[in-house]
């Protein structure tokens, strides 16, 4: 085999592997299953060109990182640039009442309303956050979601931890957790 | 909270714990630390911390789940075009059965090897389970081209004998009294001859590069039941797409060693491509054509190409600063790119011959000879009267600024051009599919201009019969003895409503068998299907051009819209007979995808090209000469031949008149709705003019020809250097309207600041 028998095997492996979280995150980035098929599709592109050593290792966060930017340039072309930048147009999940529930073993979790009600209470998290966690959800790792946003990993680890305890004190989360065994929050 | 919505907002000690303990819940701490917050943990009074963990872990997961759970359907258009960009040839596989009526010219033996293994691989797109055959299918052709390959190698100097008796048949004008000796010369080319002749015409298919998941693409619809249904139909999508990909990774070796005029890279490396290595295996690949011997191989048949789509492409990578792929260089499409001024056909004959020999510029002592082919002229006002349907892809990759807002741009001064006489249509596919304009008289220009206006690109609502309702249009409309035609224009995404590559072009086939004819127009960069484009049109009898800009929508549209809507001759193929007597060898530049074997000249079942009204074709052959005729041909000049000078029996011309001819081109071509064909010889002989006194057009073409053989990194370029071709480039601008020839030589001068 040569090498561009190799690298074209590569980037197919990478299609298989990345091609749909890839497409999750850019439309959510996005919020448009067209521009995102774009983004993706130019990221692959470019890995094609890509010679396959000096990825070695970190494709993922790479592909991430090139559909991200290819995202990032749409939204400034559209002005909405503010939706992946901006923190402080988010933020509207309403504050969490305190509560107090009997922890319920038995009980079975409604995992398909809660991941429904979660999704929802994810979009309205500011962007950084938001993104951190989507990041995640697909499978990246702090350090990885660091190299693809720019950001420093410990800034990654606090947007992450930051999100999640918003979504976690909101009441209706804490209404759906209450269905799982857990404890009270302090 | 508000601290939430600073990003820079102060992280305090407290907040620091508990994003590690988070980290942990999301398992991104590493063992030693995480190993540390799990004892952490288990300290009774640690409840709320582990609350958190917990909590934070169940949220996570959930929101994981449900992340993974909405599966958006994987693209069948980037497949296709990971699949371009890897420039995919697949392997050898049997010869496809015998075509049951038209047949392609897609003659290369590497043409059959993809259509075969197409067709292999839409079975499993169709039917994964039928995977295994396919692999095991491609298992053993991959090692049955190996093996014709060393057979290549070690074949018997010299065609089998029965070919050479048909060939000896054929080669009626200059009979050999006497068989030369072969010479290690003649050897080396045998290997060649037997090479093209492999390439017998095969029934042309779709290059696997191009196949798209056909029918089984998911097309998201908005709402949360069609969740279900989507994911339904994921299942069998990517088991094929990976078996698609299975398959394709598994041919990758035999791939490389063949060449196909697949796509290019859309998006090439930025590394200058000349700075690097050569990759032996893909170099070799390459069928450039070789030298042939006469004394083997009297005759060089091809058919013609008016695509120029070649020409287009390589301007746009220059253009972004980039050196175009090997594989997207076609030096017949880029010659036949420019104007040249050919003496306008006479009489009957739809179009006239223009036969030019001179010094061929970049090997001493080689001849070029020209054969130019003028399509004639129909007056924009005499034309017949036009039927058109556009079938426009509206899918939402073709919002780019280089995309659909062209094609409206396009139709805008395509419209201009229209009369009563005409007819208009357009039809949408990819996007909001259906009938935007029903078919309308071309003086309507304002109801027409709004129906453009109105083409939008995005949406995702799957095409429903798109080309088959165009079709349907052509046909309700159609005017007999006028231009039947739909114009398909897309970026590459071929979901016309048709289920299947192989479907489309039978549909296709069958329509242009009818009188309505496709021409298909590509656009944008990222995702065009070149290849798969130019076969299609091919299959319809149409013409494929790329359109890159305004200028080029302005040339196809409307400058040649009596060219590429008019069909004046069809089946064109060209026959050259070389004169033993005065040529040793021969070489066709480019042409490689349009060859074809002897017998398929008088056969009129062989489809070949078209050619409409005012086109113009180029070839170009470099030719050696005898040495003992050199002295001859070039009477009075010193002999430039002597080192070819070899001992041989001396051939002789049966008619001794024709002694001194260097060759006779035959031309075979059909009325458009004509089913035999008519022969047309005439003879060329070679005054030995040196290269500057040769004709602008002449040396031109050569100019345009030794680029073409320096961007695809040609081995037969010999002395050709970018600033030779700037040179005799800036001497052959000639009267140059349109400006196409000083837009070439302004890319040539891109290409030397690229080059080394």
């Amino acid at each position: 085999m040569s090498a561009g028998d190799d690298a074209h095997a590569w980037v197919l492996e990478a299609v298989d592997l990345y091609e749909l979280p890839l497409a999750r995150y850019a439309r959510r980035l996005l919020g448009d299953v067209d521009l995102a098929a774009d983004a993706v599709q130019h990221a692959f592109m470019k890995l094609c060109a890509e010679p396959r050593e000096r990825l070695e290792g970190r494709v993922a966060a790479w592909l991430f990182r090139v559909c991200r930017n290819r995202a990032l340039d749409h939204l400034r072309q559209s002005g909405r640039e503010r939706l992946l930048l901006d923190d402080s147009s988010a933020g509207t999940v309403a504050p969490a009442a305190p509560g107090s529930r009997e922890p319920d073993p038995a009980a079975s979790v409604e995992r398909v309303d809660l991941a429904r009600r979660l999704t929802t209470l994810l979009a309205d998290l500011p962007a950084p956050q938001r993104e951190t966690i989507d990041l995640w959800c697909e499978g990246l790792t702090y350090r990885q979601i660091a190299e693809v946003t720019g950001r420093q990993e410990g800034h990654v680890r606090v947007l992450a931890h930051r999100g999640l305890s918003t979504l976690r004190r909101h009441p209706l989360v804490r209404e759906l957790l209450s269905d799982h065994a857990s404890v009270p929050v302090s | 909270m508000n601290a939430d919505h600073m990003p820079d907002s102060p992280v305090d000690a407290s907040e620091r714990e508990a994003a590690i303990l988070t980290a942990h819940a999301l398992g991104q701490l590493d063992a030693t630390d995480s190993a540390a917050v799990a004892r952490r943990l288990e300290d009774p009074a640690a409840a709320a911390d582990r609350a958190h963990v917990a909590d934070t872990h169940t949220i996570a997961a959930a929101l994981r789940a449900g992340r993974l759970a909405e599966e958006p359907p994987r693209s069948a258009d980037l497949r296709r075009a990971v699949l371009a960009a890897a420039a995919v040839r697949p392997a050898d596989v049997e010869p496809a059965p015998p075509a049951p009526g038209r047949r392609g010219r897609w003659l290369l033996a590497g043409g059959a090897i993809v259509a075969s293994l197409a067709v292999g691989l839409m079975v499993v797109v169709e039917r994964p389970q039928r995977f295994r055959d396919v692999a095991r299918r491609t298992d053993a052709t991959e090692t049955r081209a190996a093996g014709e390959r060393v057979a290549d190698r070690l074949a018997p100097v010299g065609l089998p004998q029965a070919v050479a008796e048909a060939e000896k048949q054929q080669a009626s004008g200059y009979q050999i009294r006497q068989q030369p000796q072969a010479g290690p010369q003649a050897a080396g080319s045998s290997l060649a001859v037997a090479a093209r002749d492999e390439a017998l015409p095969t029934e042309p298919v779709l290059a696997a590069a191009a196949a798209p998941a056909g029918g089984i693409v998911v097309v998201p619809t908005p709402g949360a039941p069609a969740l279900a249904r989507r994911r339904e139909s994921e299942a069998p999508l990517r088991k094929s797409d990976e078996a698609l990909a299975r398959a394709i990774r598994g041919s990758a070796v035999a791939e490389s060693r063949r060449n196909v005029d697949a796509g290019w890279i859309a998006e090439p490396a930025d590394a200058d491509r000349f700075g690097r290595g050569l990759d032996r295996e893909r170099y070799e690949a390459r069928p450039e054509n070789r030298f042939l011997a006469v004394a083997e191989q009297p005759l060089s048949t091809f058919s013609i190409d008016v695509d120029t789509a070649s020409y287009a492409n390589v301007r746009r990578f220059l253009s972004a600063g980039r050196l175009p792929p090997r594989e997207a260089v076609r030096i017949e499409e880029l010659m036949n790119y420019f104007p040249y001024d050919y003496p306008q056909p006479d009489g009957e004959t739809p179009f006239a011959v223009a036969l030019e020999a001179g010094e061929c510029p970049w090997q001493p002592g080689h001849r070029l000879v020209r054969i130019g082919l003028q399509g004639r002229t129909i007056d924009r006002q005499e034309r017949p009267a036009g039927n058109l349907v556009f079938l426009i892809d509206v899918s939402g990759s073709m919002s780019a600024a280089d995309k659909l807002p062209l094609v409206k741009q396009g139709l805008s001064m395509l419209v201009d051009q229209l009369t009563e006489n005409d007819s208009v249509a357009i039809v949408t596919y990819a996007g909001a599919a259906g009938l935007v304009l029903p078919s309308t008289s071309g003086d309507q220009k304002e109801k027409i201009r709004a129906a453009i206006d109105g083409l939008a690109a995005g949406g995702s609502t799957h095409g429903s019969a798109g080309i088959v309702l165009a079709y349907e249009q052509a046909a309700t409309h159609f005017i007999p003895g006028g231009v039947n035609r739909v114009l398909l224009a897309t970026d590459g995404d071929l979901n016309v409503g048709v289920t299947g590559d192989e479907a489309l072009v039978e549909l296709v086939t069958e329509k242009a068998q009818g009188g309505t004819f496709l021409t298909v127009l590509g656009f944008g960069s990222g995702n065009l299907q070149d290849a798969k484009l130019e076969k299609i049109a091919d299959r319809g009898n149409g013409i494929y051009a790329y359109i890159d800009g305004a200028r080029e929508a302005r040339k196809v549209l409307v400058e040649q819209l009596a060219g590429s809507t008019i069909t004046i001759a069809k089946d064109v193929k060209i026959q050259v007979e070389f004169n033993p007597a005065q040529v040793a060898s021969y070489r066709l530049l480019g042409y490689e995808n349009r060859l074809l074997a002897t017998r398929d000249f008088r056969d009129d079942k062989k489809d070949a090209g078209e050619i409409g009204a005012g086109h113009r074709v180029t070839a170009l052959y470099e030719v050696e000469l005898v040495g003992d005729a050199a002295a001859a041909v070039a009477a009075g000049e010193p002999l430039k031949y002597q080192r070819q000078a070899e001992p041989r029996p001396e051939p002789v011309a049966v008619d001794p008149a024709a002694s001194r001819e260097l060759l006779t081109v035959k031309l075979r071509w059909k009325q458009p709705a004509g089913d035999t064909s008519t022969l047309l010889e005439v003879p060329l002989s070679d005054r030995g003019g040196a290269f500057d006194s040769a004709s602008t057009d002449f040396r031109f073409a050569s100019a345009v020809a030794a680029f073409g053989m320096i961007l695809a990194d040609g081995q037969g370029r010999g002395d050709a250097t970018l600033p030779m071709v700037a040179r005799i480039a800036a001497g052959a601008l000639g009267s140059d309207p349109g400006g196409y020839r000083a837009e070439f030589l302004d890319l040539v001068r891109r290409a030397e600041t690229l080059g080394r």
